[in-house]
């Protein structure tokens, strides 16, 4: 009898929603150093687009004041609607709002760049996922 | 911000679904990407006093006249730095004929090893035109 055939594994993928270019720059290489996939969006409607064509994103990392229409809470609760599985870590330079709960881990700005992939880490459930 | 040689590249893409996987190659082959979405965002990463842009790669199928103004501008205010302009070429030819500037040297959809041969062609011009020493 053989084996069953092991499923592939890919490196746990984190959609990193930021406005400002080189803070999301410099969080998305420490992420990539510590072995993630990392997509970068720039604003909540183009992490939406992202999470429309793939159910391969395994985490959120949001910054909650964005421009456009919608705040990094706003596309949060689009998420947990439907995408329920993903964890989101949410990221603001103001204290985190009351309703947080609701989300997830809160990492208030400036963070450590070090202190945020721990907590990006320890919000997967695996730094690696089955590719089935 | 960057202490090495490796040369950074400002993407400007405003799709993601273009943008990532251009990004992506890009990083495998060495570069250090910044990836913007919109010509705002990128003036903002030039005028970060922290910030090294070696080359512009704009794509000019969102907002083209935006992306040839980047490029002036980025010619006017960064001349180190090469520009490559791309997109979709026949909206962005007119606005290019517009703005006195020349077309775009990619189209959509990109090959990426084509964007690379292009980046890397006009890197190896620069620094053959740098002086000695």
């Amino acid at each position: 009898m053989s084996p069953e055939p092991k499923a592939e594994k890919r490196p746990a993928r984190v959609l990193l929603v930021e406005d400002e270019p080189l803070v999301r720059m410099l969080l998305a290489e420490e992420l990539r150093a510590a072995g993630l996939t990392v997509v970068e969006a720039g604003s909540a409607s183009e992490a939406l687009s992202f999470l429309a064509v793939t159910d391969q994103v395994d985490l959120v990392v949001t910054d909650i004041q964005m421009p456009g229409g919608m705040d990094g809470l706003e596309m949060a609760d689009h998420i947990r609607q439907n995408h329920p599985a993903v964890p989101i870590v949410v990221t603001s330079g103001n204290p985190p709002p009351v309703n947080l709960s609701r989300v997830g881990p809160f990492l208030m700005k400036p963070y450590a760049l070090r202190q945020a992939v721990e907590v990006v880490l320890a919000s997967l459930p695996h730094p690696e996922i089955d590719d089935d | 911000m960057t202490t090495d040689q490796t040369e950074t590249i400002l993407v400007l893409e405003d799709d993601i679904l273009v943008r990532n996987p251009l990004s992506e190659y890009l990083r495998g082959c060495g570069y250090r990407i910044i990836e913007v979405s919109n010509a705002v965002q990128a003036r903002q990463v030039f005028e970060a006093s922290d910030a090294r842009v070696d080359v512009l790669f704009a794509s000019a199928s969102g907002d083209a006249e935006v992306a040839f103004e980047l490029a002036s501008w980025t010619r006017a205010h960064h001349p180190d730095v090469d520009v490559v302009l791309a997109g979709t070429l026949r909206t962005a030819v007119e606005k290019a004929g517009d703005l006195c500037e020349d077309g775009p040297a990619l189209s959509k959809p990109y090959d990426h090893q084509h964007v690379l041969d292009r980046i890397r062609r006009l890197t190896a011009a620069r620094q053959a035109a740098r002086p000695a020493g």
